[in-house]
């Protein structure tokens, strides 16, 4: 019965920090490809867990936190005492595990890959004990259980993969962490921000319903054979989901100044891409998509989320006056993140034809990365000092 | 028959629907009917508060016994909307199209947030401890 109250609402320490901490890692990860770059060595695997664990997890599981309370009613009491260790655990061994995969040290992969699974299954316990019992009325409630449960499914996988070296925990392992963990999430995120947010008309009731349990059995029907076949029916379900946002937010009757619905088309639209390159078997390219994909979803919602919560915490605590979002990441900053990332997303099919290439899109990655660690540690700056002072 | 929750998404839509029209006229420099549009707007919204502040909440809290709970958190974020629309009104007032546009960016933010945890926690919780159509009917009254 206990749904919200503004003692229980999660403090703004935690997405601070798993926020910032994400920004770091992504940052870190620009700088890590400019190492490998000029020792001529491509490491996917570390570069691609950079990110998905590095940026996307810790993005998401911080965001998890704040929206549990708030669109599902999911309060975690005491939010602090289990949001830090499960923080420092995450932190610590995400380290250790992408640690491994740059040495090269199968001993010290393992470790930090055992770590890694232990923080990850505490952290989705703990959600989804909160969670499993909230009666789902909407889309987004029910999405979030099933991409707790993609993103177990996901990580054990891939430890068995590890520990085993059997392909088929691989095969399990990629598309449930990228088409049923991050797509499965950011899908039952839009279900409700697009149309409330830009005032747009509803995902078609049926299938926003119906979206995870369609992801579900197709996820398992991808796995049964290698031809193209078996992956087509979780590419249509998704190019179907990208073209159904872009055209509502076509549709949308809002007139804004900042740039999260253009990070959501530019989103939609290497989706669509992804889609399409998972079904012909471009394991790289697709990789490539997927990632920018959930990169550019993350860098627009994650510039209106801290500026809100900043306001909203701020103002909650009787600041008269509090700083407006656009005061604390004003449009013309997102911009610059926006077309950055544009023109890095632009660059990629060079980088990917010629290698050579790839020095552009890692120097554009690094740039856009420095600029969202500004503004993601500004905006938590300006909540500090505000606090410091006694408001 | 009509749920608590459906009429006050409904509600909800529409003030979304007024307000995306102030921002439209504001783009078209049609400041005259935009804060026209605006004073619709602004009834619609405080009306919307004051149906739930006066009638639904007190029935809530009544019936459940949860009196610092959610009710207790949507009273508190109504005063910051509130708060903002007088603040995008003296904007409109004295034409500060950037002004108007800094605080009702915050303010649709802050709104949708409010309706998210009404229409998925707070209304469905009404519609089964309260009577919609009692609730429906004293609601519209005012």
């Amino acid at each position: 019965m206990r749904g919200l109250s503004i003692h229980q609402a999660p403090p703004f320490q935690i997405i601070a920090l798993y926020f910032s901490t994400a920004c770091v890692f992504w940052f870190l990860s620009s700088l890590l490809e400019l190492f490998l770059f000029f020792k001529k060595e491509l490491n996917l695997p570390l570069l691609v867990h950079s990110h998905v664990v590095g940026f996307a997890l810790m993005t998401m599981l911080g965001a998890l936190f704040q929206m549990l309370p708030v669109v599902a009613g999911a309060v975690i009491s005491e939010p602090l005492k289990k949001a830090i260790p499960l923080y420092l655990a995450l932190l610590l061994s995400s380290l250790l595990f992408l640690d491994g995969f740059l040495l090269k040290k199968e001993r010290f992969l393992l470790f930090g890959a055992t770590l890694l699974m232990l923080s990850i299954i505490s952290a989705v316990s703990l959600m989804l004990y909160h969670l499993l019992p909230k009666k789902s009325f909407v889309p987004t409630v029910r999405g979030f259980k099933f991409s707790l449960f993609f993103l177990l499914v996901a990580t054990f996988s891939g430890y068995l993969f590890l520990t085993l070296k059997e392909p088929l925990f691989f095969k399990i392992h990629y598309p449930f962490m990228l088409w049923g963990w991050i797509g499965g999430l950011i899908a039952s995120v839009s279900f409700q921000v697009i149309e409330l947010f830009y005032t747009t008309p509803p995902y078609p009731r049926f299938f926003a319903w119906y979206f995870h349990i369609l992801v579900s059995f197709f996820l398992i029907f991808s796995l049964l054979g290698e031809s193209f076949l078996y992956r087509l029916p979780l590419s249509i379900l998704y190019i179907i989901y990208a073209l159904t946002t872009v055209y509502l937010l076509l549709k949308s009757k809002r007139s804004v100044l900042e740039y999260t619905p253009k990070f959501w088309l530019l989103g939609m639209g290497l989706l669509l891409l992804a889609s399409i390159f998972f079904v012909f078997g471009e394991f790289l390219a697709f990789l490539v998509s997927f990632v920018l994909f959930s990169s550019s979803i993350i860098l627009g919602m994650m510039q209106r989320i801290i500026p809100f919560l900043v306001w909203f915490h701020l103002s909650g605590f009787g600041l008269k006056n509090a700083p407006l979002m656009f005061e604390i990441i004003p449009p013309s900053r997102q911009a610059i993140t926006f077309y950055s990332f544009l023109i890095l997303c632009l660059s990629m099919p060079f980088a990917l034809i010629n290698t050579n290439f790839l020095i552009v899109s890692i120097i554009l990655h690094l740039f856009t990365a420095s600029v969202l660690l500004f503004n993601v540690l500004e905006g938590i700056g300006i909540y500090l000092k505000y606090v410091k002072r006694g408001l | 028959m009509l749920t608590i929750t459906e009429y006050l998404t409904h509600e909800h839509r529409e003030c979304d629907e007024l307000y995306a029209k102030v921002e439209e006229l504001l783009k078209k420099g049609q400041w005259e009917d935009a804060k026209r549009v605006f004073a619709e707007f602004k009834t619609e919204t405080l009306k919307h508060f004051q149906r739930e502040e006066d009638v639904l909440f007190p029935e809530f809290e009544a019936r459940t016994g949860i009196v610092m709970g959610p009710t207790q958190v949507m009273r508190m974020e109504h005063d910051q909307a509130r708060e903002l629309i007088e603040r995008m009104e003296k904007a409109l007032e004295e034409k500060k199209e950037k002004e108007f546009f800094a605080i009702g960016d915050t303010y649709m933010i802050l709104i949708q947030q409010h309706n998210l945890k009404e229409e998925n926690i707070l209304y469905p919780m009404c519609d089964q401890h309260l009577d919609p159509s009692e609730m429906i009917q004293k609601m519209g009254n005012i």
